[in-house]
């Protein structure tokens, strides 16, 4: 014969009435918190826009320089030490790096870099959503005013370009060139430079 | 279950034509109208073949304010991740009317959604591989697949894929479909909103990498299910008061916590961080597919260090744990290290500043490195 159990019996209003309560607590810790962003806002560490989701995917495709790297010494104005002096690839969806040495002046290499859209919303380059860590000589080589040994330059993309969803694309050239104003070999720290693009996109 | 196949063909049917035909097209309010407008129909067809049968669900009450406590502190918790890892911007819009298109377009279907789910529960509430499908079926519809085979394109990326949206994707089907099963399309649906609502109408959400995502996506339907299911079980009356406090979910907590401990010293959230060994540079003080614990160093004590430390700097876009071999200085008197792995013919050809300096090696664990060597294709 089976063994007879005790049913428990339970006070449900007095539980409801604490759950309603803690769920009261809770939204007010809620409006504390957006109350506290508003207020600190400016010593908040904010990064710019990212996070891929099926809705949201805006990533870097390709980044593909227009000269081999190869054992050739000369090929139009680039010439070339050693294999491997210019490179590029993608990191990861949101990074891509590029390299390039270059041997005299006027010699320039053009990365070609293509950002995809494979979410469902239609996204756009922010405004002020293009940034650069170093904006001293950005585009400077086109009205001469380049005093750098290397300087940066851009085209195909700004502020607002749109990038359609699914499967859009957004193609820029970012070069970096010898400055040929530079006759003489440059010194320190004119030998070596680097920059950070960040590019914004939110939805169109 | 005929009527669930017909649910199931309509739905299938969805995806291969959203896949293949629509989002191809490009259409213009593909998302305000088209999307909502086929979910309506699938949601009609639902509710005639619905066979009319109950859930019986007991206590439907206590288990929605259960889960609205555990969404919210879930919530709170998400948020309080940014002070530790930063925020980043969320891309949507944010003027009042792309927010409220946002949410018809994106949230509105979720209510069309967990009606079906219940109905195909209803349909057939006993038959488990009829759970089986509704957990696999509703994955792959949350899935963006006009680009999915992109996501294998080498080991490393089809793991980050898996564990940030499989995984996260089919734990999320299986709790919204034991949500449904034990409290009905409501709870379901509250569960989605608490998930999905946030990114649309909050400026700033937490900056967290590939690994938090996956964490919080797995960690989240674990906590659910275990709540709901103590809440669940406490309302039986076939089980004893020893048997219920088997599932009380304080029980867990030491595990939660060892698991948010183990997650925080992976990522480095602690003074110290593991690292697996990918080369072989430093052999035979420790080997690829060893892990070396890194101590985070201040300034002052970068610049304590001494010839024969084995230290972590930056070099490029990577990571590099070599021998200081020898330390000199620059034109301005600033400390340059040089450095060499034990195992290379000749020091390291560039120098490294203090600032590229991340820490120092304190102590190594044989081969525990081994699987991050193989995801990073070392191997």
């Amino acid at each position: 014969m089976a063994k007879p159990r005790k049913v428990e019996k339970k006070d449900t209003s007095k539980d409801e009435i604490f759950k309603n309560v803690m769920i009261g607590v809770l939204v007010a810790i809620i409006v504390v918190m957006g109350l506290g962003y508003a207020a600190f806002t400016q010593q908040l560490t904010i990064n710019g826009t990212a996070e891929i989701t099926s809705k949201w995917d805006v990533h870097i495709k390709s980044i593909v320089p227009d000269k081999n790297a190869t054992s050739v010494t000369e090929e139009g104005n680039v010439r070339y030490t050693s294999a491997g002096s210019i490179s590029s690839s993608v990191l990861n969806a949101n990074t891509a790096e590029f390299s390039a040495v270059l041997v005299a002046p006027g010699d320039t290499v053009n990365y070609t870099v293509t950002v995809e859209n494979s979410g469902t919303l239609d996204a756009k380059i922010d405004t002020n959503g293009i940034v650069f860590s170093d904006l001293t000589q950005m585009n400077k080589l086109a009205n001469n005013t380049a005093d750098d040994a290397i300087v940066f330059s851009y085209s195909g993309i700004g502020d607002g370009t749109v990038i359609n969803k699914n499967g859009g694309t957004n193609v820029f050239t970012i070069s970096v060139t010898y400055n040929s104003r530079f006759t003489s070999q440059p010194e320190g720290g004119q030998l070596r430079k680097n920059l950070e693009m960040i590019l914004n996109y939110i939805q169109a | 279950m005929k009527k669930n196949l017909i649910i199931y063909g309509l739905l299938i049917g969805y995806l291969l034509l959203n896949t293949f035909v629509l989002l191809p097209m490009n259409l213009n309010y593909y998302n305000e109208i088209i999307n909502p407008c086929l979910w309506m129909m699938i949601c009609g067809v639902s509710a005639f073949l619905s066979n009319g049968a109950s859930l019986r669900i007991k206590g439907e009450r206590d288990k929605i304010q259960s889960l609205i406590i555990v969404m919210i502190i879930y919530v709170i918790c998400y948020f309080l991740l940014g002070l530790v890892f930063g925020f980043e911007k969320t891309p949507y819009a944010k003027d009042v009317l792309s927010i409220l298109r946002n949410l018809w377009s994106f949230v509105g279907i979720v209510f069309f959604q967990e009606f079906i789910r219940e109905t195909v529960v209803r349909n057939e509430k006993k038959n488990i591989l009829n759970y089986l499908i509704i957990v696999v079926l509703f994955t792959f519809l949350q899935l963006n697949l006009s680009n999915f085979a992109s996501n294998f394109s080498d080991v490393k990326t089809t793991f980050i894929y898996a564990s940030t949206t499989l995984i996260p994707g089919f734990l999320e089907s299986a709790i919204l479909t034991y949500l449904v099963y034990i409290g009905g399309f409501k709870a379901s649906i509250i569960y989605r909103l608490f998930v999905m609502v946030p990114p649309f109408i909050v400026p700033i959400i937490p900056s967290l990498d590939w690994f938090g995502i996956a964490m919080m996506g797995i960690v989240l339907p674990m906590g659910v299910y275990i709540y709901l299911n103590y809440i669940h079980v406490k309302r039986s009356e076939q089980l004893s008061r020893k048997e219920r406090r088997k599932y009380n979910p304080v029980v867990y907590v030491p595990v939660f916590v060892f698991i948010g401990l183990l997650a925080g010293f992976v990522v480095g959230l602690f003074k110290y961080q593991p690292i697996a060994v990918v080369s072989g540079s430093m052999s035979p003080t420790f080997n690829r597919g060893d892990a070396a614990v890194i101590r985070k160093l201040t300034t002052q004590e970068k610049d304590k260090l001494k010839v024969g430390d084995v230290i972590q700097f930056v070099s490029g876009t990577k990571f590099v744990i070599h021998r200081i071999y020898d330390i000199s200085n620059d034109e301005y008197g600033n400390k340059l290290f040089i450095t060499k792995g034990d195992h290379n013919n000749a020091p390291d050809v560039g120098k490294v500043h203090l600032e590229e300096v991340k820490g120092k090696v304190s102590f190594i664990i044989p081969l525990i490195g081994y699987p991050s060597v193989w995801l990073s294709g070392a191997i």
